[in-house]
């Protein structure tokens, strides 16, 4: 199965600091959607990534499918299989769509 | 877009040199040590730093660390750059073409020493008052030399305030001088790519184009940095306010510390002359940094003719 990648001209980094920040929030039942842990910078453009979707993009680092990825975060995230499955699907086709991921 | 706070900034400019006094070489490397550690994206090396002996290396040791480094030039200083330096960007400084103190020959003999080094190199120009009505020469200028892109970038601030330094800023009246000057903005920059970092210029010589894809309000001390030549590091260049150094204590430190946050709080605070503006969600405030050196929190930017 196809690995998926990242662009490798897209410049990016994980916010540490936030990312507890954010885990903190989400222990004490806040919505944290809109609260980006991972920066990238595209076509001079600065882009956040929330909690999830930061712990995807971190993943798609060239040695795992689609599949291996959903794998990963089942074991991470208390959620039903297909509703994950569902939501990481619509993530990394979004980003396959924007160019930032690709099958590799 | 409205960003978060970061852990570190993301675009640091940098300079090496103060008049005679040039940060020593192991100094240099210590802050970029501290800059590769803090992860920052893009750092732009200026004031003295192609005829810096330790260039090459420290160009090398962000390059590594995975800092995409630009360096700005004099046009004098082009034959000191190195072709083997991975640089993003090589600007040429224009600044002193626009101020008649040097020859139109000299910036396109500059261009062509970049080229032959294997680079692709731009114009930079800061705008002050002085050149607003240059810079359509200064478009027709890059044309002619095959340069394809110019930068604008912000007004560097120091800390000795006065008369004169006030002076060198674009007001609203000299502002709406030019864009009557330039008339068809579209025209006028034709074929060139502009990145404009004053707002109320960019809305001048943009006009045409909607987007300013990266504006979220001013990035002083958040996305923004300034480190000067002693390495003490600033919230940008336009905001003279020192926050710590970086050959005493590392960049995710200074970020944490509360002058940082109070920059923060102050770029949130509504400007008491803004309140009220319609444009106020579109500008969010202009440049805080100008605003706040030369009035205080609650002044417009010194480029804002006033409430929409």
């Amino acid at each position: 199965m196809k690995k998926l990648a990242r662009d490798p001209q897209i410049v990016w980094r994980n916010e540490k600091r936030r990312e507890e920040e954010i885990l903190a929030a989400l222990e004490r039942g806040e919505d944290v959607g809109d609260r980006g842990s991972v920066i990238l910078i595209v076509g001079g453009t600065m882009h956040q990534l929330n909690l999830v979707g930061g712990y995807i993009w971190n993943l798609c680092d060239g040695s795992r499918s689609l599949d291996d990825v959903v794998e990963t975060l089942a074991s991470e995230f208390d959620v039903h299989d297909e509703v994950l499955r569902h939501d990481v699907e619509a993530f990394v086709n979004d980003l396959v769509g924007r160019g930032w991921l690709r099958y590799a | 877009m409205r960003l978060d706070l970061l852990d570190t900034p993301l675009r640091v400019t940098w300079e090496f040199c103060s008049g005679e006094f040039c940060l020593p070489a192991d100094k240099l490397r210590h802050v970029a040590g501290r800059l590769t550690e803090a992860g920052v994206f893009f750092v732009t090396l200026q004031k003295g730093a192609p005829r810096h002996p330790a260039t090459g290396e420290i160009i090398a040791m962000l390059s590594a660390g995975g800092v995409r480094v630009s360096l700005i030039a004099q046009p004098a200083e082009l034959s000191l750059v190195e072709s083997n330096w991975p640089l993003q960007e090589l600007f040429i400084d224009a600044g002193g073409w626009l101020d008649g103190a040097s020859a139109q020959e000299e910036l396109g003999a500059a261009a062509q020493i970049g080229r032959e080094k294997g680079f692709s190199p731009a114009f930079l120009a800061v705008p002050l008052a002085s050149r607003l009505a240059r810079l359509p020469q200064l478009f027709a200028l890059c044309r002619e030399h095959d340069v394809g892109r110019l930068k604008l970038p912000n007004i560097s601030v120091d800390g000795n305030l006065g008369d004169l330094e006030r002076g060198k800023l674009p007001t609203a009246e000299e502002l709406f001088d030019l864009r009557k000057k330039i008339g068809d903005a579209a025209e006028s920059r034709r074929g060139l790519e502009l990145e404009v970092h004053d707002l109320f210029l960019w809305e001048i010589l943009s006009r045409g184009d909607a987007e300013r894809g990266e504006f979220g309000g001013c990035q002083a001390a958040n996305s923004l940095a300034h480190i000067d030549a002693q390495g003490d590091i600033f919230p940008c260049s336009s905001w003279p306010l020192r926050l710590g150094s970086l050959c005493e204590t590392s960049l995710e430190a200074i970020w944490q510390n509360e002058r940082r946050y109070r920059i923060r709080r102050d770029i949130e605070h509504l400007p008491a002359g803004c309140a009220g503006c319609s444009d106020y969600a579109l500008c969010i405030g202009g440049c805080r940094g100008l605003a706040v050196s030369f009035s205080d929190r609650d002044a417009r930017d010194p480029g804002c003719a006033g409430r929409r």
